[in-house]
C-alpha cells in the first residue's frame, strides 16, 4: 500500500487487568494470536502505571507509537508507526473513545462496555478501514454506528404524521431516561 | 463447560495465579461469561427462523464476533455454516441488524465460491435510499469480490465515488486505495471521478480522493511531481489531505525527483494549466512538460524577466482565459493571483542561485505551519526539519512552531515537538537552543518518554556553560524515572564529557554520585561503561574515575562489575602517581568477596607488584596471605604471581602480559599451524601480527538518539558499530582499507613464507592490474611489513579451455629503485574462476619510498582437450603485460585512534611542525575535499572540532562536496564527527591521526577555507613523532 498515506497499525480496548476487550489488527506483523497477545502484554506493562486519564498519553517503544488514554476502568490503545504523525494518531484515539463514550451515555466502563460490545465493534469498524483512516470526527462516528437516518428508510420529510409522533415520542422517552 | 472456553482463551489472560478469584467476580457482570463457542453456533441457527428476532440476532453475531476477538477460530465448515446463515438476515428491515451483519461478513470473510450469495443482497444495498446502507455495501462488497466481479459492479463503484454522500464516497475511495494493489487497472478507469472528488468540500472525501490520485501515479515520478504541483495550487482544505500534500512534496524532494529544470517544467505546467492560456508555446509545455527541455524552460522565465514579460504574458493569459471562457473561469480570480506568484517560481527554480540550493514549495510548507490544524501544523514543521541540508533560517518557523507546542498541556503535542526537536538537535544543534528554557521545564514532564527526549536535546545543544545547571536539574529527576530512561540519560552524559572534556569533573562527579544510589544491573553496567571509556578517553579524568571505582567495588553487589573494574585498576592502577592507595581497595576485595572478585583482585594486585617496583615487596605480604583462600583459582593465581614476582616463571613481566595480538590472526595462524604436518617445531606466537590499538570509531551523534528512541539501553557497543558504518561510508578509503587489511591479514597468516617478515602494518585496498573482460582478472594487494613490500596478485582465469600453471609476476623496478627483489613464490596453478594467489617479496628501505613498478605475468599454458576434458602433458610458456603497480606515500599510513587528539599534538614536538598551503582549485563543497584527501593520508580524525563555524547570515555555497574529495585521497580516518562538514560552512577543520611503520605517529591539522569564488584552499598542519614523519604527510599530499 502508499507508503505516505496515515495508518493505523492496531486498535485495543483493554481492561484495568489488561485482558482483551476488543482488538483490530491491520498490520500483518501481528498475524498469529500469540504475537498479538504479547504486544498488548507490552503495551500494557509500559502504560498500566502512567496516568492518562486527564489527557491522552503517548509512549515510544519497540518501533511503534502508541496514543492511549484511560477511561472509567477500560484502555484505549492507538498504534501507529515510528514515523508516524504523532497528532494523526491521536485525532483517531480521539475519535475512538469519544464516539463509544458518546454512544454509551459517558458509561464507559468494563461492564457497560460488553454489553454494548457490538457498539464498540462497530465503532472501530467506522474509524478505521483496513488500517486507512475512515472518519476522525467522533459525532458522525457515532451518528454513522447508531445507523441515524436507517430507521425504517423513510426520511423524515416523507414520515406520516403518526411515524413522526411515535419517534418523537421516543426521542421525549429517552431524553428523560437519560 | 465454561472451564473449556477459558482454557481455550487462556493466553489472552493475564494474572494467572489469582485467575479464579476474577472470574468469580467477572460472573456478575460479564454477558460473555462461560460463552462457548459450539453453543453460540447452535444458538446461530436462529438466524434461518422464518419469524425473525432482530435483537436476538444482533446478539447472536456480537457473541460471535466476541469469539472472533479473543482469538478463537473457526473451522472452515463452521464460518461457511454462519455465513449462510447469516446472509439469511438480510430479509431483517432492522438497521442495527444490518450493520452488524456487514460487520459479521467482512470478519468471517467467507471463501470466493461463497461470495455469490450476498453479492446480490449487497448489490442490492449498494442501490439503497439510506446512505449507510450503500456506504457498507461498499465497504463489504471491495472487500470480498475477486477482480472478475469487480469489474461487474464497476459501473456503480464509479458513480459511488462522485455521490453526494460523503460516506458513501469515502467508503468506496477507501475500498479503492485497499483494492489497486490487485485490481490497479479498473480503478485507473476512475481517474476523472477521483480527481472530481479531491475537489470535494467533504474532508475525508478530499483526504481520501488525494491518497488515491496519488496512489494511481506512485510509480510515475514526474506524473507525482505534477499533481503536487496542482494541488499545492488547488483549495485543499482537508487537514488530513494537507497533511499527505505535505508528505508528498517533502517525498518528491528527498528523492530527487524535483531537479531544477523538472520543477520548472512543472511548475509552468502548473501556470499555464491555472492560467488556461491556449497560446502554442503553453499548449507545447502541458503536454510535453517532461519532455520540454530545462534550456527552454530556463529561456522561458528569463525572457520573462527580460521584457517585464510577467505583466504582458499575465494578461496575455488573462485574455486568453477570458476569450475561451474555460471551465476554471470559476476560481480565476485567485489563480491568477498566485499565477504571478508561479511565475516568480520558476524563474527563481531554474536559475540556480549562488549557491544552487533553490527550495520548491519550501513556501508551501512554510504556509502550512499556519493552518489551523494542529496535524498539518506539526507535519509541516516535521518536514521542514526533515529536509535535506536545511538551513538555520529555512528551519526557524518551524522550531518556533514546535516551540510553541513544547507547552501544550496535551502530551501528545509536547511529545510529538521535543521528539522532532531532538531530531534536529543532532544535525543543527544551535537551530534549537532558543527552545531550551521551555526544554528544561519538560526535564520533571510526567511522561518519562517526553522527559528522556527533552534531557537528551538539552545534553545535545547545552553549550559547556550550562553544564553545571543541566546537571543539578538532572540529578533532582534521577531519582524518579525507570532504569531504561537513566540509561539513556548516562549515555547522554558520557557524550557531553567526550564532547566538553574541561567539564569532565563535574559530569564525572555526577556519574560517580548516580553510581552511589539504587539501580540495576544494566543501569549500574551503563554507569561503569561510561566511566571507564572517559578514562580512556580523557587522561585527566582518569585518577577520580578510578577514585569513584574504588569506592564504588567497595559496596558492589555485582559480580561481573567488580571482575571489570579490578581488572582496569590493575591495568590502569600502577601508572598512577599514587599507585598504593588503590592497594588497599583491592586487598579487600580479597578478604570479603566471592571466589571470582578474589581472583581477578589477586590478579590485580599481582599487576602493582610487577610494574611498581617499590610496592613488590608490600604485595608479595599480601598475596601470601591469599595461598591459604579456600578457593583452588585465588590460591593458584596467588601461587603463580608470587613465583614471578620472585622472579621465576617469566618473571614479573610475564604477569601483565603487553601481548596483544590480534585474535583473529592468531586464530588463523593457530589453524593454519594445526593443519601443517609439522607440528614438531614449536608455535611461533612472535609471527602473528600485533594488534592495532583498539580503533576508536567516531561516536555519532544519531547513536545516542537511536538509544533514546529505542527507549532501551545505551549500548556504547552498538554506537560504535553504527560509527564505524558511518565512518566506512564516509571516509571511504580508509574504512574500506580496514576491511581490507583483515581481509588479506588472514591469507597472509596462512603462508609461513611470510613468518620471518614481522608483524604486518597495513594492507592496501586491491588494485585491478587487468581490463574488464579479459581472459585473466589479476588484481594487486600491496601488504607492508616492517623491511619488506610484499605484493599479492589475485590471480583468477577465466577460459576454461586452457589450464595455467607456474603462474607469477615479474616485476620491472626500473622505476622504483629503492625497491629490491627479494623472493617471488609461485602460484601452481590459476583456478578457473575462482581466486588464486602468488606473491613477490620485496625489501623496501627505511622510510616512506615511492615508486612504480611494470607488471608482467608469466604462466605455462596447458590446452585443455575437449573430449577428455585434462590437460595436454606439454604447455609452452607464455606472458601478459599488466598495468604498472604504483606505490604511493599514503600505503605506509594507517589509521591511528588516539582519545584526546590535543593532548596529543602538544606532547609532540613542535620541531617535527611543518605547515603548507595548498590551493585545491573550484570545489562544489568542502566535504568532498575532506573526504579525498583523508583518503590519501589513511588517517584517524579527531573530535568534534569547534573550529568549524557555518557562517549563519551569509549566503553560501554548500560545500560539503569538497569535503568528500580531500577526504577520499587522504585515506585517513574521521574522528568524531571533524569529518562532516556542516552544510554551508565555509571553512573547516579536520583533525587526523595516522601511523607509520615503525610505530611512528603523525598528526594532522587540515585547515580549509572557501573563498566566494568556490576556489578551496587547504592548509595542512602536521606534526610526528620524527621530522620523517612529518614530511611523509606533506609528500604524500603533493604526490596527489
Amino acid at each position: 500500500m502508499d507508503t505516505t498515506c496515515p495508518t493505523v497499525k492496531s486498535l485495543i480496548v483493554l481492561d484495568s487487568e489488561g485482558r482483551r476487550i476488543a482488538v483490530k489488527y491491520f498490520a500483518p506483523e501481528w498475524g498469529t494470536v500469540s504475537s498479538q497477545a504479547n504486544y498488548e502484554k507490552s503495551v500494557f506493562a509500559k502504560t498500566s502505571r502512567t496516568n492518562a486519564r486527564g489527557e491522552a498519553e503517548i509512549i515510544m517503544f519497540d518501533d511503534y507509537l502508541v496514543v492511549y488514554k484511560c477511561l472509567g476502568d477500560l484502555m484505549f490503545y492507538v498504534t501507529g508507526s515510528l514515523n508516524e504523525n504523532e497528532l494523526i494518531l491521536y485525532s483517531v484515539l480521539q475519535a475512538f473513545y469519544e464516539a463509544t463514550s458518546t454512544l454509551l451515555r459517558q458509561q464507559v466502563d468494563k461492564k457497560t462496555v460488553l454489553e454494548n460490545l457490538d457498539l464498540l465493534l462497530l465503532v472501530m469498524d467506522e474509524i478505521v478501514d483496513g488500517g486507512l483512516i475512515l472518519e476522525t470526527d467522533p459525532q458522525t462516528v457515532a451518528s454513522r454506528v447508531s445507523m441515524r437516518g436507517a430507521d425504517g428508510e423513510v426520511p423524515i420529510t416523507e414520515q406520516t404524521f403518526s411515524q413522526a409522533f411515535a419517534s418523537a415520542k421516543e426521542h421525549l422517552a429517552r431524553s428523560l431516561l437519560k | 463447560m465454561a472451564a473449556t472456553a477459558q482454557d481455550s482463551l487462556a493466553p489472552l489472560r493475564s494474572g494467572e495465579g489469582k485467575k479464579d478469584e476474577d472470574r468469580e467476580e467477572e460472573t456478575e457482570y460479564s454477558p460473555f461469561y462461560g460463552i462457548e463457542k459450539g453453543a453460540v453456533l447452535q444458538e446461530a441457527r436462529i438466524f434461518h427462523d422464518p419469524n425473525l428476532d432482530p435483537r436476538r440476532c444482533s446478539q447472536v453475531i456480537t457473541k460471535l464476533l466476541y469469539l472472533l476477538h479473543q482469538g478463537e477460530t473457526f473451522t472452515k465448515k463452521e464460518a461457511s455454516d454462519v455465513f449462510f446463515a447469516a446472509t439469511k438476515l438480510f430479509q431483517a428491515k432492522d438497521p442495527h441488524l444490518r450493520r452488524m451483519v456487514y460487520l459479521c461478513i467482512k470478519d468471517i470473510c467467507p471463501g470466493s465460491d461463497e461470495v455469490i450469495i450476498v453479492t446480490s443482497s449487497l448489490m442490492k444495498d449498494m442501490n439503497s435510499r439510506v446512505e449507510l446502507y450503500r456506504s457498507n455495501a461498499v465497504r463489504v462488497l471491495c472487500q470480498i469480490v475477486d477482480g472478475q466481479l469487480l469489474a461487474q459492479i464497476e459501473r456503480y463503484l464509479k458513480q459511488a465515488v462522485v455521490d453526494k454522500s460523503p460516506v458513501v464516497a469515502a467508503s468506496v475511495l477507501v475500498s479503492a486505495v485497499h483494492l489497486i494493489k490487485h485490481n490497479g487497472e479498473i480503478i485507473k478507469r476512475w481517474v476523472n471521478e477521483v480527481t472530481e472528488a479531491a475537489q470535494s468540500r467533504q474532508p475525508m472525501v478530499q483526504f481520501h480522493a488525494v491518497a488515491l490520485l496519488h496512489a494511481l501515479r506512485a510509480s510515475d515520478r514526474l506524473a507525482v511531481s505534477k499533481l503536487v504541483t496542482q494541488l499545492t495550487r488547488a483549495q485543499v482544505k482537508s487537514p488530513l489531505a494537507q497533511c499527505l500534500l505535505v508528505r508528498y512534496v517533502s517525498q518528491v524532494r528527498r528523492r530527487g525527483w524535483w531537479p531544477a529544470g523538472a520543477t520548472g517544467a512543472a511548475a509552468a505546467a502548473a501556470v499555464t494549466a491555472a492560467a488556461a492560456a491556449v497560446t502554442a508555446a503553453a499548449a507545447a509545455a502541458v503536454k510535453g512538460s517532461s519532455e520540454v527541455p530545462v534550456g527552454a524552460l530556463r529561456e522561458q522565465g528569463k525572457g520573462c524577466v527580460a521584457g517585464r514579460g510577467v505583466q504582458q504574458q499575465q494578461q496575455q493569459q488573462q485574455a486568453a482565459q477570458q476569450k475561451t471562457n474555460s471551465s476554471s473561469s470559476r476560481s480565476g480570480n485567485g489563480r491568477r493571483i498566485s499565477s504571478g506568484l508561479t511565475l516568480k517560481h520558476v524563474i527563481a527554480d531554474s536559475q540556480p542561485g549562488p549557491g544552487g540550493e533553490s527550495r520548491p514549495f519550501y513556501d508551501y510548507l512554510e504556509g502550512c505551519l499556519r493552518h489551523k490544524s494542529e496535524s498539518v501544523i506539526f507535519e509541516a514543521a516535521r518536514a521542514i526539519c526533515n529536509l535535506r541540508d536545511v538551513t538555520a533560517r529555512e528551519l526557524t518557523p518551524a522550531i518556533t512552531v514546535l516551540q510553541l507546542f513544547l507547552s501544550s498541556s496535551k502530551p501528545v503535542l509536547r511529545f510529538a515537538a521535543v521528539r522532532t526537536l531532538n531530531k534536529v538537535a543532532m544535525s543543527h544543534p544551535m537551530a534549537v537552543t532558543n527552545c531550551n528554557i521551555d526544554m528544561e521545564s519538560l526535564i520533571s514532564d510526567q511522561n518519562r518518554s517526553i522527559a528522556t527526549l527533552a534531557i537528551t536535546t538539552l545534553l545535545k545543544t547545552g553549550s559547556e556553560g550550562r553544564v553545571d545547571k543541566l546537571l543539578k536539574q538532572i540529578g533532582g529527576f534521577m531519582s524518579d524515572i525507570g532504569d531504561d530512561f537513566k540509561v539513556v540519560v548516562v549515555g547522554a552524559i558520557r557524550s557531553l564529557a567526550l564532547k566538553f572534556p574541561a567539564k569532565q569533573r563535574a559530569l564525572m562527579g555526577f556519574l560517580a554520585s548516580v553510581l552511589r544510589e539504587e539501580g540495576g544491573f544494566e543501569y549500574k553496567k551503563a554507569i561503569v561503561q561510561a566511566i571507564l571509556e572517559l578514562i580512556q578517553e580523557i587522561p585527566d579524568a582518569r585518577e577520580a574515575g578510578l577514585g569513584h571505582l574504588c569506592e564504588f567495588i567497595e559496596d558492589c553487589e555485582f559480580t561481573f562489575l567488580s571482575v571489570q573494574v579490578l581488572a582496569l585498576l590493575g591495568r590502569e592502577g600502577p601508572t598512577t602517581k599514587e599507585p598504593a592507595r588503590y592497594i588497599r581497595y583491592i586487598y579487600n576485595r580479597i578478604i570479603l568477596e566471592n571466589a571470582t572478585v578474589r581472583a581477578a583482585a589477586v590478579s590485580a594486585l599481582a599487576s602493582f607488584g610487577a610494574r611498581v617496583p617499590e610496592l613488590t615487596a608490600r604485595v608479595v605480604v599480601l598475596l601470601k596471605r591469599a595461598l591459604y583462600d579456600n578457593d583452588d583459582e585465588v590460591r593458584d593465581r596467588a601461587t603463580l604471581h608470587l613465583t614471578q614476582l620472585g622472579g621465576a616463571a617469566g618473571g614479573p613481566e610475564a604477569i601483565c602480559p603487553s601481548l596483544q595480538l590480534n585474535l583473529a590472526a592468531m586464530e588463523g595462524a593457530l589453524a593454519a599451524y594445526l593443519a601443517s604436518d609439522d607440528t614438531q617445531q614449536p608455535f611461533d606466537v612472535s609471527a602473528v601480527p600485533k594488534a592495532a590499538p583498539e580503533a576508536k570509531l567516531p561516536k555519532p551523534q544519531g547513536g545516542l538518539m537511536a538509544a533514546a528512541a529505542a527507549g532501551g539501553t545505551a549500548p556504547a557497543a552498538g554506537g560504535a558499530a553504527a560509527g564505524g558504518a558511518a565512518a566506512a561510508g564516509s571516509a571511504g578509503g580508509a574504512g574500506a582499507a580496514a576491511g581490507y587489511s583483515s581481509q588479506y591479514e588472514a591469507i597472509i597468516k596462512a603462508r609461513p613464507e611470510f613468518a620471518s617478515l614481522g608483524p604486518l602494518f597495513k594492507s592496501c585496498a586491491p588494485v585491478r592490474l587487468t581490463e574488464e573482460d579479459t581472459e585473466y582478472a589479476i588484481h594487486a594487494v600491496k601488504h607492508v611489513f616492517a623491511e619488506h613490500l610484499v605484493l599479492q596478485f589475485d590471480c583468477t582465469n577465466t577460459i576454461a579451455e586452457q589450464c595455467l600453471e607456474d603462474v607469477s609476476v615479474m616485476l620491472d623496478l626500473a622505476e622504483a629503485p629503492e625497491f629490491e627483489a627479494e623472493t617471488v613464490l609461485p602460484l601452481a596453478s590459476m583456478p578457473l574462476n575462482e581466486v588464486g594467489q602468488c606473491f613477490s617479496v620485496l625489501r623496501r628501505p627505511a622510510g616512506i619510498s615511492a615508486g612504480k613498478m611494470g607488471c608482467v605475468l608469466k604462466f605455462t599454458v596447458k590446452e585443455i582437450d575437449p573430449s577428455t576434458g585434462e590437460a595436454e602433458e606439454e604447455g609452452y610458456e607464455d606472458e601478459y603485460q599488466l598495468e604498472d603497480v604504483e606505490v604511493s606515500g599514503s600505503d605506509y599510513i594507517r589509521p591511528l585512534g588516539l582519545g584526546n587528539f590535543r593532548g596529543a599534538w602538544e606532547s609532540l614536538d613542535p620541531a617535527t611542525e611543518r605547515e603548507d598551503d595548498y590551493g585545491l582549485g573550484p570545489r562544489e563543497a568542502l566535504q568532498d575535499t575532506v573526504e579525498t584527501v583523508m583518503g590519501i593520508l589513511g588517517m584517524h580524525p579527531f573530535e568534534d572540532t569547534s573550529v568549524m563555524q557555518p557562517h549563519k547570515e551569509t549566503y553560501i555555497v554548500y560545500n560539503s562536496d569538497t569535503v568528500e574529495t580531500v577526504m577520499g585521497i587522504l585515506g585517513m580516518h574521521p574522528c568524531e564527527g571533524t569529518e562532516a562538514v556542516p552544510p554551508n560552512a565555509r571553512s573547516h577543520t579536520v583533525l587526523l591521526a595516522g601511523q607509520l611503520p615503525g610505530d611512528v605517529r603523525a598528526l594532522v591539522r587540515l585547515s580549509f577555507g572557501m573563498g566566494a569564488d568556490g576556489q578551496v584552499a587547504m592548509k595542512v598542519v602536521s606534526r610526528g613523532d620524527s621530522e620523517e614523519a612529518s614530511e611523509a604527510v606533506h609528500a604524500v599530499i603533493q604526490e596527489a
